[in-house]
């Protein structure tokens, strides 16, 4: 233990400091002709982010790898044996989350201040910023599930509130809207999830991650989850909270809101939908992973899930024309490829792929807001080509994104990519060969991408011929990510003795679970370097067949919006469609309860009460005369009535 | 000299009490009003003094004490009530207590 546990609490309050000023600036400039100083606002915002990454840094260099620092500020909920505390733990997980989240977050608030320089609400985006910070920070901070719940509502209001941060252009209100009522859908899970661990760990009942693991390291609990309602609970708490992960990492079926949250402007799709708030279902099920380990069922579901969706965005990403939904629908495959290594029981494998793929997506993201703010909000890749001269910087850092993304050799997807299809081989050889049918289909999408933008001819001269490339304070964060996207595989680059930092880094936190799994089963050795070249393979195959299709000057027509058509349409739109099934009967029941619940039952009995009251009141008011002698009459006649009670009753 | 019994004298001002409460209730004329409160708290009064008799020590002069007290209030009372009596009389021209059941007016 070491004197820097008291500074926990600081890591969220230095950004949530920063939104508040953020905001009262914003509140104070409303008035003004120029809106807030731009400088002075995006100073607050990035410093806030980047103390609270140098705070990280130092913490995380100052523990080892199997220690956690704790802070305890006060006792939240003391009821009996039940205690929440308002607390922190920064153990070698929470220090790897936070480090790519403050760093990512800082290059984002500096690059805002480039991309947003023209826009009237600058110091509110930044306040939003900011206040995601905290709340994401909270959402890996927390000592206990209750924290976490803190920060998990925070980030979705904050997802909700940029979003709609646009918010003149109704379409982006109702994608604000989807993205928070979907994900209450899964905070619901959540919360149940928590209840059905509490009723399972009874007398020991306690929302503390180092309870609960200990609670389920202990060998002593073990016939509790042999019995039928320990392993029924179990179930249902696992599957329940894994609910509240598709909510927030856009599974299968709470998915449907990252694609329409892409209304925000960028770079909040780059921080939030991309590389931070959609991982922390990946967070949760691997900090809980002494939990699921334990219910088999439930990570059949997590990498059954996991697959398929990775399979189905992969293919939706491959009828989209606008560039971020192209993006969008690469992050939900994406994520479905941690779940795959999540639900395997690799979880390690599954954070590694999350922090590579912080790095390509903003990387990609930011790259395409770069393409966006030159070519002045077009979006439509069907209207862009031949922009590579145009924007070498942007293409170069777009390329290294496309090159980590596709798992060419030594970039960053190359390493973490590979290495869940590797652990996902060892556990079934079908998950495997799905697994690698996704790969291809991303190669394709990707190339579809970056040919269709950079390449080619230019389909919009006009627009073309303004393109200017980004400012420096947008250049300098996408020239870091870019370098990001190559070189984060280094952290665990399997092949290459000696470079696993990562693991080393996380595994004190993530062995026990691990080792719980493959206990039994043995040590299944591959060759990597076999995986590494069919991988590699699978890449060149889509990309090559992306170049042939879309490739050269391909006549690609913009006709009417980007919205895709037919059975692209369809495809894209299936579990919306599955949404509606749910939706109407709701809606059905909804209207039940307002046409006869409300009216029959609740207007009946408030009718009757009414008619009480006035029967009572009236009886009542015919006593009330305006008589001296009768009131004098009825005083006495009380009096005699209490006298009666007490003198003649049982006291 | 015969001594009357304490019971009888605690009779007499129960029925006296009875009387002033009968008339209180019953008539509708002010002052009858009034002179029943006044034979009730003489009721009481005589009460009193016969139970000074009855009990020892200093109980019995407090039985001869509070009457003294509540002549003194009474006497207060009845002048207040009166004069009362008279101003409202000379807005309403009668002594009639239902006469003033709609005294906001």
């Amino acid at each position: 233990m070491n004197q820097l546990q008291h500074y926990l609490w600081l890591l969220p309050a230095l950004p949530l400091l920063g939104a508040i000023l953020n905001g009262t600036l914003s509140l104070a400039s409303t008035d003004t002709p120029n809106g807030p100083s731009r400088g002075l606002s995006g100073f607050i915002g990035t410093m806030a982010s980047g103390l609270a990454f140098v705070l990280t840094a130092v913490l995380a260099l100052s523990i080892r790898n199997d220690e956690a620092i704790r802070q305890v500020c006060w006792t939240w909920i003391d009821a009996g044996s039940f205690k929440v505390n308002f607390g922190f733990a920064f153990d070698s997980l929470t220090a790897m989350m936070l480090l790519f989240i403050t760093g990512i977050g800082t290059l984002i608030h500096l690059y805002s201040i480039g991309y947003m320089a023209e826009d009237r609400g600058f110091a509110r985006f930044f306040a939003y910023l900011n206040l995601f910070m905290a709340s994401m920070i909270v959402l890996v901070l927390g000592s206990n599930m209750l924290m976490t719940f803190i920060g998990w509502e925070g980030v979705g209001l904050c997802s909700y509130l940029l979003i709609g941060f646009w918010h003149h252009e109704p379409a982006n209100g109702d994608a604000a809207r989807k993205a928070f009522l979907v994900n209450r859908a899964g905070d619901l899970g959540f919360l149940l999830g928590a209840f059905a661990l509490m009723a399972l760990m009874g007398s020991n009942a306690s929302l503390e991650y180092s309870a609960i693991a200990a609670w389920f390291r202990d060998s002593a609990n073990a016939s509790i989850l042999a019995s039928g309602t320990g392993a029924g609970l179990l179930t249902a708490a696992c599957l329940l909270i894994f609910l509240g992960c598709t909510g927030k990492s856009a599974q299968i079926p709470l998915l449907t809101w990252l694609p329409d949250a892409m209304a925000g402007p960028t770079p909040v799709s780059a921080l939030i939908h991309a590389a931070t708030m959609v991982t922390s279902g990946v967070y949760l099920i691997s900090r809980m992973s002494d939990m699921f380990v334990r219910s088999p069922l439930t990570m059949s579901v997590v990498a059954g899930i996991g697959i398929a969706t990775a399979l189905w965005a992969a293919i939706a990403g491959l009828f989209q024309n606008d560039i971020k939904k192209v993006l969008a629908y690469s992050t939900v495959s994406q994520l479905g490829f941690m779940f795959v290594a999540a639900g395997i029981g690799a979880f390690d494998a599954a954070l590694f792929h999350v922090f590579t793929h912080a790095f390509f997506k903003a990387a990609l993201f930011l790259g395409s807001g770069s393409v966006i703010h030159a070519l002045h909000g077009e979006q439509d890749i069907r209207k862009m080509g031949g922009l590579w001269k145009k924007l070498p910087l942007t293409f170069g850092v777009m390329a290294a994104g496309w090159y980590a993304i596709l798992g060419l050799p030594l970039g960053a997807g190359f390493w973490s990519k590979d290495l869940i299809l590797e652990k996902a081989f060892v556990h079934s050889p079908l998950l495997y060969v799905l697994g690698l049918s996704g790969a291809v289909i991303t190669a394709l999408y990707m190339t579809r991408l970056m040919v269709l933008t950079f390449f080619g001819k230019s389909r919009d001269e006009h627009a073309a011929a303004h393109a200017h490339e980004a400012p420096v304070s947008m250049a300098v964060p996408l020239l870091i990510l870019g370098l990001g996207a190559v070189g984060a595989g280094f952290f665990w680059a399997g092949m290459i003795p000696g470079m696993d930092a990562f693991q080393v880094m996380i595994s004190p936190v993530l062995s026990p679970a691990q080792g719980f799994l493959s206990h039994g089963t043995g040590e299944h050795h591959v060759s990597a370097l076999l995986f590494a070249a069919i991988g590699t393979l699978a890449a060149l195959v889509g990309a090559t067949a992306a170049w042939k299709i879309w490739g050269g000057n391909a006549k690609v027509e913009a006709i009417g919006s980007s919205a895709p058509k037919g059975f692209g349409a369809h495809w894209t739109n299936l579990f919306d469609y599955v949404h509606a099934l749910v939706i109407w009967p709701t809606k059905a029941v909804s209207w039940i309860f307002d046409k006869v619940v409300q009216t029959v039952v609740f207007g009946g009995s408030i009718a009757l009460v009414q008619f009480i009251v006035e029967l009572v009141g009236d009886c009542v008011r015919s006593l009330q005369r305006p008589r001296l002698r009768v009131n004098l009459g009825l005083s006495l006649a009380g009096l005699l009535a209490v006298l009666a009670f007490f003198l003649l009753g049982a006291w | 000299m015969t001594t009357i019994p304490a019971i009888c004298i605690q009779f007499l001002a129960l029925v006296l009490f009875v009387l002033g409460l009968a008339t209180t209730l019953s008539r509708r004329n002010l002052f009858f009003l009034l002179m029943g409160v006044e034979v009730m708290l003489n009721a009481a009064n005589l009460s009193f003094v016969g139970f000074s008799r009855t009990l020892p020590g200093e109980a019995s002069v407090e039985g001869l004490v509070i009457p003294v007290f509540v002549i003194a209030l009474s006497a207060a009372e009845a002048c207040v009530g009166l004069a009362m009596l008279i101003l409202v009389f000379h807005s309403r021209e009668s002594v009639d207590a239902d006469a003033y059941s709609r005294m906001k007016e």
